[in-house]
């Protein structure tokens, strides 16, 4: 099981868009896809229709209360999604005074390698928080979500450097890729901030840049990936090229 | 992400102009510059003249970039990279082959003549009325958006290609033209219909009036140069026949149904 953490220190970069919708193009590819919702405002379980208001977590499942297995939730699109609720808060506070509390997450997903073949993990707008720890050091792949607008190469750059911390302070080291998200090619802005990614980045930089597009937010008010409501889109079109990408690209390449 | 990937999403559609040019053989921008236009234009699924803007965009990227001149500068501070403004970044259009192809054809709208006028719109734009690069460039926006059912983002660019076009014609042009004005249809038909004008040789006459006039001069001439004072002559009914011999006038008030002939 390959996982991926979409992670940035800055909220509104795209994380939870390309989380579903990533997770939906790997889905429609044939892959058996979980994606686990690590964010407390839970938009990833709300994008995909789902809700944990009664039933266990992210939060039961880094603590141990329950297995990963029992947390699987059936959602849109042939993805199976282990939800989030506003509890999952707590998990700062309540891990804060455990030791290794870094690893809950990774010794959680032992059980489910053979059963997924990719996992997305959706991480809070916080780099430096336990949640994204966590994350980091459960994955393959962080998978750093730029939006080409104002500011997001300053924020792209801070959370690489909170990511090269984390790293640091372990022995796991993953492979840090980048994805432009929002972009519009008609925005001055926009063009620039993406050739200077390109500069920066480099080959770590996925060739694929996910359009900004008004079927996105549709898809997240009707709850569905966008395979499924709109296929034949350009924001479809460029999951589907970054799930190829993803594909085609060995870990650690 | 490599140059021509950049370049696909800067000026392409993304992924699908990127796999298009893998397809064709492409991996780098100079790749890009290497083929012929028409090869890129086939490759892409476009025209030629987006071809050879694509060819441009791509020659400024690889200029920017750094391709030619050796691997991309990268930038080890947080600083983000120099104002854009230092650089041109969209290459302006050429004209100078647009404004040949003006020269040659005149003003007429025709299909890739403006970028973005294709040959449905074209036709759509004959239809209502908008013929010339002139017109088009004069018409309302808004109300040739909604007649031509695009948005209205499409019919201002091509207006300002199509003014831009028209300056550049008028300005290509090194000489100035003599031209007659003439006076408008309005003041024609004041000037003939108007009691108080006299019909003086500058009244234009309809075209009817001028055949029969110009028919008159012709059939008179050899009459007045070879028959004496008073012939009859085709406006009194007899001509001058094949023969030389005058036919009598009678003839000529014949009923119509008689003198007309078996097609009449």
């Amino acid at each position: 099981m390959r996982t991926y953490a979409l992670a940035n220190h800055k909220g509104g970069s795209g994380k939870t868009t390309t989380a579903i919708h990533l997770a939906g193009a790997l889905a429609a590819r044939g892959r058996r896809v979980l994606l686990i919702d690590l964010d407390p405002q839970a938009h990833a379980t709300l994008g995909l229709s789902s809700e944990a208001e009664d039933s266990p977590c992210a939060l039961e499942v880094l603590t141990g209360e329950v297995r990963a297995l029992d947390a699987l939730h059936a959602a849109p699109g042939g993805i199976t999604l282990i939800p989030s609720h506003g509890r999952l808060a707590e998990f700062e506070e309540r891990a804060a005074r455990e030791l290794g509390a870094e690893g809950a997450l990774r010794r959680a997903l032992g059980p489910l390698a053979g059963r997924f073949d990719e996992c997305l993990l959706d991480c809070p707008p916080r780099a430096d928080g336990l949640l994204t720890a966590n994350a980091i050091r459960a994955c393959d792949t962080v998978l750093l979500t730029v939006e080409t607008g104002a500011f997001a190469l300053q924020g792209a750059l801070k959370a690489q450097d909170i990511v090269d911390e984390t790293l640091a302070a372990s022995r796991h080291a993953p492979e840090l890729r980048v994805v432009a998200t929002m972009f519009d090619r008609r925005l001055r802005i926009a063009r620039e901030v993406l050739i200077a990614m390109q500069a920066r980045f480099g080959t770590r930089l996925y060739d694929t840049a996910i359009r900004s597009s008004a079927r996105l937010r549709e898809a997240a008010g009707a709850g569905v990936p966008i395979q499924l409501l709109a296929p034949r889109s350009s924001a479809a079109q460029d999951f589907a090229a970054l799930a190829d990408e993803l594909a085609l690209t060995p870990i650690g390449a | 992400m490599d140059s021509l990937a950049l370049l696909c999403n800067l000026y392409g559609q993304g992924p699908v102009t990127l796999r298009r040019l893998r397809d064709a053989g492409c991996r780098t921008c100079d790749d890009v510059l290497c083929l012929e236009p028409t090869k890129l234009a086939r490759a892409l699924r476009t025209r030629r003249p987006a071809a050879e803007r694509f060819q441009r965009e791509a020659r400024e990227l690889a200029a920017r970039i750094g391709e030619f001149g050796g691997p991309a500068p990268a930038i080890e501070s947080n600083e983000l990279p120099p104002e854009p403004e230092l650089v041109p970044f969209v290459a302006e259009p050429a004209l100078e082959p647009e404004v040949a192809a003006l020269e040659e054809g005149g003003a007429q709208l025709r299909p890739e003549l403006l970028d973005g006028l294709d040959s449905s719109l074209c036709l759509r734009l004959r239809s209502l009325g908008i013929e010339r690069v002139e017109d088009l460039a004069r018409a309302d926006a808004l109300e040739l958006a909604r007649s031509l059912e695009v948005p209205v983002t499409r019919v201002v660019r091509l207006q300002f290609l199509a003014r831009r076009l028209a300056d550049a014609r008028v300005e290509s042009e090194p000489e100035l033209r003599t031209f007659t004005l003439l006076p408008r249809r309005s003041q024609l038909s004041a000037a003939r219909f108007s009691p108080a004008e006299p019909q003086g040789e500058l009244a234009p006459l309809p075209e009817e009036e001028r055949m029969d006039a110009w028919a008159r001069e012709q059939a008179l001439e050899p009459v007045a140069a070879g028959a004496p004072a008073g012939a009859p002559s085709v406006l009194d009914g007899g001509a001058a026949g094949p023969f030389g011999a005058a036919e009598p006038a009678a003839e000529a008030s014949a009923p119509e149904s008689e003198a007309a002939g078996p097609f009449a």
